[in-house]
């Protein structure tokens, strides 16, 4: 009963997909079409949740849909499975899918092409579910390619646009780079493993790693190459900034709770493989912490507002990889439970401020929003104080895991533990700041006008024009449909890190998470204790860093008229900001060294190679054949009856030469 | 014996006639006769059956179409002939010599293995039951590429408005 | 002795084929082309005879159908053709070479 449960759990998306995709023509509201998709992930999360508390008492369930093929001893067959893993990450696609479906309702209640965006939605649901519960490397590659496609759909969603066109564009590349890590690593490890089955990697036999240690830490590094591709990690991050270009609910679902985290999800997958290889772990650690430090640095001066949640994402990746990178994979997978949370509730705050704005990004055009959209304010609050790291709050378990994971690492822990706080302080830093300019801090123009409003009233049509063009009507607060989601995810942001208290806190039920986790993955082995004093300090004094921190932003963004401090520093920093704000260039490294170079060598084959080479080849041919016909064409018989005696001739001797050649044999 | 001499003798006057005679219509009526002596050269042969086809269909078909046709286009007025240069003639005799050659080559070398003579006595019943059976389809097709041999003719020689051209012009 | 009749075949054979180099006018081209033919019909009935095959016999029935439905066409060709150029010697008609 189970077995069918868990075949229909991906089969609803699919099924909405479809229904949306038929019913296109119909031109369906926003309403119409949200439920299509809404209802069906609501259905597949209730049977999530079914199907998920039968695993937590009885173990995997799994259902074998269609054997394809057999290579040799390696099966590819249609095959889901849901295992502890599977589980989380099943929980958190359809129960935050079906919060973001709803609250899209809201959202999209504007734009027209509604039915597509719900059938892409879907389409990413359907495939998200096939990535997450495959039970084997095949359809696991047919849902990262599913995510990577839907994700170009959404991204480009306003195709109108050439900007973001060229932001899908980015990211599927990116995506693709990725990818090529992801096959060739699959076909490493189905060569020495002589499977592609993940309940077979589960318990990989120990001789034949020893025996191909190469082998398999070159497919090891590539499959990192391909989760960091999905994950935004540090060669191939670009794409992730570029696309928010997308509806803001998309950025919510894919690109803060779900598709992003794919990549950890794959390196949990292989983690029984990866942990014998320290090389490798070194890899995903350090590429994790240099990703979030960097995006942290990068967050501090941007100014739209998605653009510092999606920094944000990337360094909260840095985190996760991180985590990975120390063998300490159940707490990257629950900081990927955590973050999916919060990060989902802080993108859809951001939906709802932009949807109440009428569609403004820029931080330092908001302000004030805490009297007019108070639910939002609230919310992003919880969220705020979970990515930051306050006690009590989620992301406070999960972060400090890693942090003690990650001091507690053998060899270069030290280092590793610097940077993932530094991190945490930035991380800190920039979300307050993002807080007080959005919600407490009055707006620039809207001072400036009072002033001007007290002394020019002589103006009034131009007091009105301005004040048309300063205030965009009303800026209200977002309908139920939207706020409900947003009190839903913040309650969640909330309790989700009790599943995974630490010892300290309490004896019986800590570490239930992660407890549940490890009946899958490594299970983190190799680190030093840390005595519940340590334990105890440590947690104190990040605490006490962070609300520096977050004091300090308060000082420069608010205490002070705020922009002034601002501009003080920015001026006596002033290459650093602009090394911050310009993403450390590189975008413009990659297309000085990548894409140009790719672009000569495309317009050199067609200039080239193509016209005078290969269409000169094409000439040769012709030329030689009518020079042919025109030479015969000359010693063409002008009388009929000789062309008669040529034929007789020349058929004579073809035949007589095959006479003789068959008697004379 | 002396019937084979005689017939090949025969045969290759009137085939002479054929070619080297300056009137075309001797030339219509030497085939003519030509045909029924290979006829005739069948019948001695014992496939009576072909005999009787190439006399029906060869010689009483074919060649009085070639006397027809003669008389639809005139032809006394080509009558003063136009003839090939000496030389050509010769150049042409030569090579048709040459092939001649080559051929009895051929035959000769094989001459043993094809003077048997071996015809078994029911050999129409046999050649019936093959043509109806094992050749069938061909017998069929040979149908339809009379009709459509018919139809073709009818489409060249051209319309109603072609022949009453002609005619205008005959009259003119 | 009647194997002097492969000589006559092979003799009718290239006798028809000097005939429809050297001949001028093209009924007697086609003339020729009939005693060619004649001359083949009477090699394929040798040949059944010394093989004892009699299907060669059924192949000289098809070879005069269809020789006939071509020597229909020709004159029906030449008809047509003579009524466009009112010639009937190849020297005069030019047509493939222009």
């Amino acid at each position: 009963m189970y077995e069918n449960y868990l075949a229909l759990i991906p089969l609803f998306p699919l099924l909405a997909f479809l229904l949306n995709s038929i019913l296109i023509k119909n031109k369906l509201n926003n309403v119409q079409a949200g439920a299509i998709t809404f209802v069906s992930l609501f259905v597949s999360f209730i049977l999530v949740i079914i199907t998920s508390m039968h695993v937590y008492n009885n173990g995997p369930v799994n259902v074998k849909l269609w054997e394809w093929m057999t290579y040799g001893n390696i099966k590819f067959n249609i095959h889901f499975v849901m295992d502890e893993l599977s589980v989380i990450l099943s929980l958190m696609v359809t129960g935050i899918g079906s919060a973001i479906a709803f609250f899209s309702i809201g959202y999209m209640d504007h734009e027209e092409k509604v039915g597509k965006f719900f059938a892409f939605f879907a389409l990413f649901a359907f495939s998200m579910l096939l990535l997450v519960h495959g039970e084997n490397f095949l359809v696991l590659f047919m849902g990262w390619e599913g995510v990577g496609l839907s994700s170009y759909l959404l991204i480009g969603f306003w195709y109108e646009h050439t900007k973001n066109g060229n932001a899908a564009k980015k990211a599927f590349i990116a995506n693709r780079v990725g990818d090529f890590g992801l096959v060739l690593g699959m076909i490493g490890f189905a060569l020495v493993f002589n499977t592609i089955s993940f309940s077979e990697l589960r318990t990989p036999d120990l001789a034949l790693i020893a025996a191909n240690k190469e082998m398999l830490i070159v497919s090891s590094l590539l499959l990192v190459l391909g989760a960091a591709g999905k994950s935004a990690q540090v060669p191939l991050f670009v794409w992730l900034p570029d696309a928010m270009m997308g509806p803001t609910p998309v950025s919510a679902l894919m690109h803060a709770a779900t598709m992003v985290t794919a990549g950890i999800f794959l390196l949990c997958r292989v983690s029984n493989v990866i942990v014998h290889f320290p090389v490798v772990l070194d890899v995903i650690a350090w590429m994790g912490a240099i990703t979030a430090l960097l995006a942290s640095l990068i967050a501090i001066t941007q100014t739209d507002i998605k653009k510092i949640l999606a920094y944000s994402t990337v360094s909260q990746l840095g985190y996760m990889i991180l985590a990975c990178g120390v063998g300490a994979f159940s707490t990257g997978l629950f900081h990927v439970f955590t973050h999916a949370f919060f990060k989902a509730l802080l993108f859809l705050c951001a939906a709802s401020v932009i949807y109440g704005c009428h569609h403004e990004q820029d931080i330092f055009k908001m302000g004030g929003l805490k009297k007019k959209m108070p639910i939002t304010f609230w919310t992003f609050t919880v969220g705020f104080l979970a990515i930051a790291g306050i006690p009590g709050f989620s992301g406070f378990f999960s972060k400090d895991e890693i942090l003690s994971m990650a001091l507690t690492n053998p060899g270069n822990g030290v280092w590793l533990y610097s940077v993932a706080l530094l991190t945490a302080l930035l991380t800190a830093f920039y979300m307050m700041r993002m807080l007080v300019l959005v919600f407490i801090v009055e707006p620039a123009h809207h001072e400036a006008h009072k002033d001007e409003k007290g002394h020019k009233k002589k103006h009034d049509k131009h007091d009105k024009h301005d004040d048309h063009a300063h205030e965009h009507h009303e800026v209200h607060e977002s309908p139920s449909v939207m706020t409900i989601p947003l009190i839903i995810l913040a309650f969640c942001s909330f309790a989700a890190g009790y599943l995974g208290l630490p010892h300290i806190m309490s004896h019986e039920n800590s570490r239930q998470f992660q407890g549940f986790i490890e009946k899958f993955v490594a299970k983190t082995a190799g680190h030093e204790h840390i005595t519940a004093q340590n334990e105890i300090i440590m947690m104190i004094v990040t605490t006490m860093l962070i609300l520096c921190s977050m004091g300090l932003a308060y000082y420069i963004y608010v205490v002070n008229d705020h922009n002034k401090m601002r501009d003080n520093l920015k001026s006596k920093f002033k290459t650093l900001w602009s090394i911050s704000s310009s993403k450390f260039k590189i975008d413009e490294f990659y297309e000085l060294v990548i894409i140009k170079p790719l672009y000569e060598i495309g317009h050199f084959l067609v200039d080239v190679v193509e016209t005078h080479i290969v269409n000169g080849v094409v000439k040769l041919v012709t030329r030689v054949t009518t020079a042919s016909g025109s030479f015969l064409d000359d010693t063409k018989p002008e009388r009929l009856e000789m062309g008669i005696l040529y034929i007789v001739i020349g058929l004579t001797i073809i035949i007589t030469a095959i006479f003789n050649a068959f008697i004379f044999r | 014996m002396t019937y084979d001499i005689l017939l090949t003798i025969l045969t290759v006057v009137f085939a002479l006639m054929v070619v080297f005679s300056k009137k075309t219509v001797v030339a219509a009526f030497a085939l003519l006769m030509t045909l029924l002596t290979i006829a005739m050269i069948y019948f001695q042969l014992g496939t009576i059956f072909l005999a009787a086809i190439q006399v029906l269909v060869n010689a009483g078909a074919i060649a009085i179409l070639f006397v027809f046709v003669m008389m639809l286009i005139n032809l006394e007025q080509f009558q003063n002939n136009r003839e090939r240069s000496k030389t050509k003639l010769v150049v042409t005799a030569f090579t048709i010599l040459i092939i001649l050659g080559v051929f009895s080559l051929i035959v000769n070398n094989n001459i043993e293995m094809l003077s048997a003579v071996n015809l078994t006595d029911n050999s129409m019943k046999t050649l019936f039951e093959k043509l109806f059976t094992t050749y069938y389809l061909p017998f069929e097709m040979a149908t339809v590429l009379l009709l459509s041999a018919l139809v073709a003719c009818i489409v060249i020689t051209g319309s109603e408005k072609g022949i009453k051209h002609d005619q205008e012009n005959l009259n003119e | 002795m009647s194997s002097i009749y492969y000589y006559l075949a092979g003799f009718l054979f290239t006798l028809g084929l000097l005939g429809t180099i050297y001949k001028k006018d093209l009924i007697s081209i086609l003339l020729c082309l009939e005693l060619m033919m004649g001359g083949i019909g009477l090699l394929v009935i040798l040949f059944s005879r010394s093989t004892g095959l009699l299907d060669s016999q059924l192949l000289v029935f098809f070879m005069i159908i269809v020789s006939a439905c071509e020597v229909a066409i020709g004159l029906s060709l030449i008809i047509a053709l003579y009524r466009k150029k009112q010639t009937i010697y190849t020297d005069d008609i030019k047509i493939i070479t222009e």
